[in-house]
């Protein structure tokens, strides 16, 4: 069958989950058969067969492929009851991964399950012997993840939580704010709540320091036609989910506004409130 | 040499923006009209504010694509910011094309009315659907239906032009062409997707979530070109040539078929936003080579 290069990429196929390891209370990576392909800061939609289909990171290790979720909402307690030997589609991988070109001196900054598609990225930026500061934020200590495997790729990593338990007390924003008054980065990466992005961006902006940013809304198609997921005329899964400093300041929806999967318009604080109720 | 009169509208040139293709938010429109569509039509508006289908709703296949997107829609009256924010597109002169459905005839009629407050440059009915657990595309597989649709949504909508968007899931296409014409519709577009299915034989399960969905793309070409064939003989209002138009040359077939314009939507997922630019400069040079001097001089002549 003549398939085009695009068609072929986005075609479901199906991956058996070869085995699941814990990473936190919540939080499991699931790694799959075959290796998909996807550059940090790029996703796949994940298909359970019968139920829905989501936009996931990958976590590329080495030569397997894995997928990273949190045990949250109907569909995470789907995915969390699968087990080795069951299948789940994919499709994909869409959307333009993080530009490393020009970068010296790296930030990464991750809060949450945003911290999935930074790892893979730390590590392209440890291969390239590029100098990396990783701030990674979460909830409490509980919900800190992949810490251990970042200690051994990235320069210095700086913890902070929202409650104190481990690192510092309080957002990512804190520790950020230091380190780019003391040290001088070509970039800082990151991914994670928006508001916490929005937060990580004005900072830079206001220092004078680029920023990508990789951006999530709700998915539908993943090939840039159906319109569910744009940020002011940005289509997020084909002109992103990456976004530079420059797109960013145009955005006056980034941090503010999102889409429903009904097309209605509505604050970040609804978003979040349906996407993960 | 692109340039067209469609209903009384003015476009620029004879491509038009398919419903359901970055139709929901008013700047995915106006980035679509900036790239070079010459009409652009907004994503169905519904009655109520209505989620629509789990996914996957929208999947590739080798021949096209499949979606069961199942009609989301933020309700008309949730919509008043986005119309407001398409008002731009009167500053660039691309005309708007309100689509609306409806569960019930009194729904679209309902919509219609709001909609033709807001003064779009036409509305398009999109009583074709396949993808409802209502069976939204019933509106377009009886007569009687169809011409009870047409009439009650004209009695709302004053001067501005009425589409029909016709189902290729009947035997009837003409026939209902034919009834919208007499209810009163100023426009046909024909076609809708084709009721498909694919099953990925790995999970032993139909890829889209609802199951059935409809086809477009390339596979649905030929399909489309034949029921506007049909159509045109039969009808003397302008037709919409819709379905896996995704070149110059298909534009152009679709136009010597008996089309006035055409709709381009599965094809931004091949080509990109660049599309609707790419087909008019394929289309220009087709017409130079071939020496015709405008669209209209190429419209039905595959007929006789």
């Amino acid at each position: 069958m003549g398939e085009t290069a695009l068609q072929a990429g986005a075609q479901m196929r199906m991956h058996e989950i070869k085995k699941a390891v814990q990473e936190n209370d919540s939080n499991k990576t699931f790694y799959l058969s075959g290796f998909i392909g996807c550059e940090p800061g790029q996703f796949v939609m994940v298909w359970i067969p019968g139920v829905d289909e989501k936009p996931f990171s990958l976590m590329n290790v080495g030569k397997k492929s894995a997928i990273n979720l949190e045990v949250k909402g109907k569909w995470g307690k789907k995915f969390f009851g699968l087990k080795a030997g069951d299948k789940i589609g994919i499709r994909g991988p869409f959307g333009k991964p993080f530009d490393l070109r020009k970068v010296r001196k790296a930030c990464i900054v991750g809060g949450g399950v945003g911290v999935v598609p930074l790892v893979p990225l730390a590590e392209r930026l440890k291969k390239a012997k590029i100098k990396t500061v990783f701030v990674l934020g979460a909830k409490a200590k509980s919900k800190i993840l992949f810490k251990n495997r970042l200690k051994k790729i990235v320069s210095k990593l700086v913890i902070a939580t929202d409650d104190g338990s481990e690192g510092e007390l309080g957002f990512v924003t804190k520790p950020l704010a230091r380190l780019l008054s003391k040290e001088k980065f070509d970039c800082v990466f990151t991914c994670g709540p928006e508001l916490m992005m929005f937060n990580v961006f004005e900072l830079c902006r206001q220092r004078g320091v680029n920023v990508q940013a990789s951006l999530e809304r709700f998915m539908k198609c993943g090939v840039g036609i159906c319109g569910a997921c744009m940020v002011n005329d940005q289509i997020v899964c084909v002109d992103g989910t990456v976004f530079g400093s420059k797109q960013l300041a145009k955005m006056s929806e980034f941090g503010k506004t999102a889409y429903l999967k009904s097309g209605r318009r509505c604050g970040l604080s609804e978003f979040y409130r349906w996407r993960s109720p | 040499m692109l340039s067209v009169d469609f209903c009384g509208i003015k476009m620029r040139n004879p491509t038009r923006l398919a419903s359901g293709i970055l139709g929901v938010t008013a700047s995915s429109l106006l980035r679509v009209a900036k790239s070079g569509a010459g009409a652009v039509t907004m994503k169905s508006v519904g009655p109520r504010e209505r989620f629509g289908h789990n996914n996957p709703t929208v999947v590739d296949i080798d021949c096209g694509m499949l979606n069961a997107v199942g009609l989301p829609t933020p309700g008309y009256k949730n919509m008043e910011d986005e119309m407001a924010e398409l008002l731009e597109l009167k500053k660039i002169g691309v005309p708007l094309i309100a689509s609306l459905y409806g569960a019930k005839i009194g729904e679209f009629a309902e919509v219609a009315a709001w909609l033709a407050e807001h003064r779009p440059d036409a509305i398009e009915l999109d009583m074709s659907c396949p993808n409802t657990e209502w069976g939204g595309a019933m509106f377009s597989h009886s007569v009687d239906v169809a011409e009870k649709l047409v009439s009650s949504v004209k009695e709302v909508t004053g001067k501005i032009p009425v589409i029909a968007k016709l189902s290729p899931n009947t035997h009837l296409i003409t026939e209902v062409g034919v009834a919208c014409e007499k209810a009163g519709a100023d426009a046909l577009c024909a076609v809708n997707t084709v009721s498909a299915m694919s099953i990925n034989i790995d999970a032993r399960k139909p890829v889209l979530n609802f199951r059935k969905g409809g086809l477009s793309g390339p596979a649905l070409k030929p399909i489309a070109v034949r029921c506007v064939y049909d159509l045109f003989e039969k009808v003397n209002i302008p037709i919409i040539g819709e379905g896996g138009c995704s070149s110059g040359r298909d534009a152009i077939e679709f136009i010597q078929a008996g089309a006035a314009i055409v709709g381009i939507g599965t094809a931004v997922r091949y080509r990109g936003l660049q599309v609707f630019a790419e087909v008019c400069s394929e289309m220009g040079q087709w017409m130079k080579q071939n020496g015709f001097l405008g669209v209209k001089e190429m419209v039905g002549i595959a007929h006789g």
